[in-house]
């Protein structure tokens, strides 16, 4: 052996080793991540009501939520944003999921098929396929069918790979039972292949839902007559910044509440432990 | 194989647009037409500057900020749980949405499309490698592995963790790409006075439809191409450091 | 073959979990150069006991003591062989072992001339630039003795390293786990839930009790050195296995019973 390197005085067991703290400063990490949440707010609060941030640009927190409420109770808001976006949204969301299950399905089924679209969906989402939003109201004209189509069109892909990905993590001994109990294939789907594919296909959906979100506000946004997206656009133009904020804290508040339950729910039917 | 999938796009593009009208679409053949029209211009190589300049800086702040934030966090698996959540929900708002405040707090200049489109790929590549980190931060026999040989936490940092995150910071990097590429895009169209995003909605807003295909066509291609030459470095490098990356 | 004082000491180690005691009063000596298995049920904490001695787990009762020190952490003359393969899938195999001597300073040319023998002594010297990946689990695990072996250890702690492999194989590559470690003269404490290959390897068998985790009996297993693939299966091995088996059996009828006590 090479030359004697000196006795490191090191006793102890290294820290990565030690077990993770539950505690930091006596708080746990979520009340650590509320503790985080208060300081944004109270931070907004703060430079928006001194005026070191102009009126004109930000506006109290409080105020926010305030304003969100205001649109809340306006009937108003309800038929020209808040219903035509959740319509799109939704319609948007179920189309991406049923049909991106099944064709998801049909494509796992030809492996030939597969093989040849594997490269291109994996690229598909460097595509702003948005930009194909023009025309598609060249087609149709202004209204909902155009921003929903291109909602699917933007969500589906990743509902298929994911599909697909729960698709490939099904044990092929599920295939053996459902064949030795001999049922039929519309059975085998629902009954034996589908749950195990259900954590997977789950997050697939989160994600349909967050670009279906994203899809039908940018096309709102861009070019339509209403809304939310149309509603905050007009907002900052007519330099009505209340609104605004209010309308940004409504959006936010469905994207992170409908995300979080997806997860929750992606959680409680991830029952197949290693294999999902 | 591989030019299956573009044959049977350009086909049935085709074929919609005759059976269509051309005025609503155009055929391939006229499309290519205005896109070599349009290299021609002056015009239209100062707004492929204008986005590739937006579109690098912004692809190069989340690559960076975004792998060192993820990486942190990952170490630090009380942080993350603190502090990825958080990360989580920021991620899933439509940036969209928030577009306004962005021209609201930054103008709408080159910064605030910049600031936007580092939005779209921060997010993202942070929460992924930030997930990778933790994997292998918490993979046991790893850490007693080290242990065992008197590792200092720098030294499991050097030998352990950044070459196990390796191969997740490459994926998230093309991932990356397409996504500042589109907030790039996506801001342009909105609120600018050059770039391809601008053409685009120029475009749409006069209904020229040759030239709406022939700007869908090229920024198809242009989403495409780095995403393939990244891919291509992932693979060189791997050959080099000889064989697989994990 | 024993002389002197021993190498690892080992006295009135306990440990708790809540309310429940998980080791109790553990203790036990292995000399320089001895060979010791540790048996036992599943979960009797034969593994935490070797980790403990490692550095790798603290221990608020009892006390280790390893080469007339203290054990407070992990030891640069302690080399551990853990259950799963611990080779890092990014690096040669070559590199996987020479990673003991690069932590230690040791130079590039140096450590991988050192690794170069030590695969060459487990039988492996033609895989050195082959990935972890492409080598089989028992080849994994021969790497891993391997990068023990380099760095010339006093006392070496394999835990379960076989447990993977099946029965065939696994006493041969034990086989050859005993050649390479009995040309040094490192002090080894075996776990395994194997008794045959606690007896065809080891100087001394230690049998552990479970719930809680304690040494319920010994046994001296005196067959001569060096063992061979011809002890497999003969008479002498046999009547090991089963000194060692009764104890235990005892030890299996008892948990079986209280687990049945308690479901009512």
């Amino acid at each position: 052996m090479s030359a004697v390197t000196a006795q490191r005085a090191r006793t102890g067991i290294p820290s990565y080793l030690r077990m993770v703290p539950k505690r930091r400063a006596g708080l746990t990490a979520w009340q650590w991540s509320l503790v985080f949440l208060v300081l944004v707010c109270a931070a907004i609060e703060i430079l928006a009501r001194s005026g070191v941030v102009s009126h004109a640009t930000l506006v109290p927190f409080t105020q926010m939520v305030y304003e969100a409420g205001v649109l809340l109770i306006t009937p108003g808001f309800y038929a020209s944003a808040l219903f035509p976006s959740l319509f799109a949204i939704v319609v948007a969301f179920v189309v991406a999921s049923v049909l991106g299950v099944i064709l998801g399905y049909v494509i796992w089924r030809l492996p030939a098929v597969r093989r040849a679209l594997d490269a291109y969906l994996t690229a598909y989402y460097a595509l702003p396929v948005f930009a194909l939003y023009p025309v598609l109201i060249a087609i149709w004209g202004q209204g909902t069918a155009p921003i929903a189509t291109l909602a699917v069109i933007f969500a589906i892909v990743t509902v298929i790979m994911n599909a697909m990905n729960g698709f490939d993590g099904v044990p092929s001994i599920v295939d053996k039972l459902a064949r030795s109990l001999d049922v039929s294939e519309t059975v085998y789907f629902l009954r034996f292949f589908l749950p195990y594919a259900l954590p997977s296909i789950l997050v697939g959906l989160r994600l349909a839902f967050l670009y279906s979100l994203l899809s039908v506000l940018s096309a709102e946004f861009l070019l339509s007559t209403q809304g939310i997206g149309f509603f905050i656009s007009t907002s900052y133009l007519r330099f009505q910044i209340g609104p605004m904020y209010g309308a940004v804290i409504i959006v936010v508040v469905i994207a992170v509440g409908v995300d979080r339950l997806l997860a929750l729910l992606t959680r409680r039917v991830s029952w197949a432990g290693g294999t999902a | 194989m591989l030019l299956i999938v573009p044959v049977v796009v350009i086909a049935v593009w085709w074929v919609a647009a005759l059976v269509a009208n051309t005025s609503v679409i155009t055929t391939p053949p006229a499309a290519v037409a205005q896109v070599i029209r349009m290299f021609g211009t002056r015009q239209y190589l100062n707004d492929l500057g204008a986005t590739a300049q937006t579109v690098l800086v912004a692809f190069a702040f989340s690559v960076v900020l975004g792998a060192i934030v993820g990486f942190a966090l990952g170490i630090a698996p009380f942080w993350m749980r603190a502090v990825g959540p958080i990360l989580n929900g920021l991620y899933s708002i439509p940036k969209v949405t928030i577009f306004p405040l962005f021209m609201v707090f930054l103008g709408l200049g080159i910064v605030s499309r910049e600031s936007f489109a580092f939005a779209h790929g921060f997010f993202p590549i942070a929460i992924l490698i930030m997930g990778a980190t933790v994997n292998v931060r918490t993979t046991d026999i790893y850490l007693k592995l080290a242990a065992s040989l008197e590792m200092r936490p720098i030294q499991l940092v050097r030998i352990v963790l950044l070459p196990a995150v390796l191969p997740t910071f490459f994926t998230a990097t093309r991932l990356g790409f397409g996504l500042t590429f589109l907030g790039t895009i996506t801001a342009e169209m909105f609120a600018s006075n050059g770039g391809i995003g601008y053409e685009l909605v120029r475009a749409m807003e006069s209904v020229h439809v040759d030239q709406i295909f022939a700007q869908v066509v090229l920024i198809g291609i242009y989403a495409l191409i780095p995403n393939a030459l990244l891919r291509w470095l992932e693979v060189w490098l791997t050959n080099r450091r000889g064989g697989s990356l994990a | 073959m024993t002389s002197g004082t021993p190498r690892v000491v080992v006295e009135g180690l306990g440990k708790r979990y809540g309310a429940s005691r998980v080791l109790d009063n553990v203790a036990f000596t292995i000399a320089p150069g001895e060979f010791v298995s540790l048996v036992g049920p599943s979960g009797c904490g034969k593994s935490t006991v070797l980790e403990m001695i490692g550095g790798l787990r603290e221990y608020e009762e009892g006390a280790i003591v390893v080469d007339d020190a203290p054990v407070v952490g992990p030891r640069a003359s302690t080399g551990i062989i853990f259950q799963e393969a611990s080779t890092l899938p990014w690096r040669s195999t070559l590199d996987n072992v020479a990673l003991a001597l690069e932590m230690r300073g040791v130079g590039k040319a140096d450590r991988r001339a050192a690794a170069q023998r030590a695969l060459d002594a487990v039988g492996l010297g033609a895989f050195a630039d082959h990935r972890p990946a492409q080598l089989s689990g028992g080849m994994r695990q021969r790497v891993a003795l391997a990068r023990v072996l380099t760095i010339e250890p006093r006392v070496i702690l394999a835990d379960e390293p076989f447990g993977a492999l099946d029965e065939q194989t696994r006493l041969i590559v034990a086989l050859e786990l005993l050649a390479a470690v009995d040309r040094t003269s490192a002090s080894v404490l075996f776990v395994t839930h194997s008794i045959q290959e606690a007896a065809l390897l080891s100087d001394r068998v230690l049998i552990m009790g479970a719930r809680p985790g304690k040494i319920i009996d010994e046994v001296v297993i005196d067959l001569p050195k060096p063992r061979g693939p011809e002890l497999i299966g003969s008479a002498e091995l046999s009547g090991y296995a089963d000194r060692i088996w009764a104890p235990l059996r005892e030890e299996a009828l008892r948990a079986l019973a209280m687990q049945e006590r308690r479901s009512e």
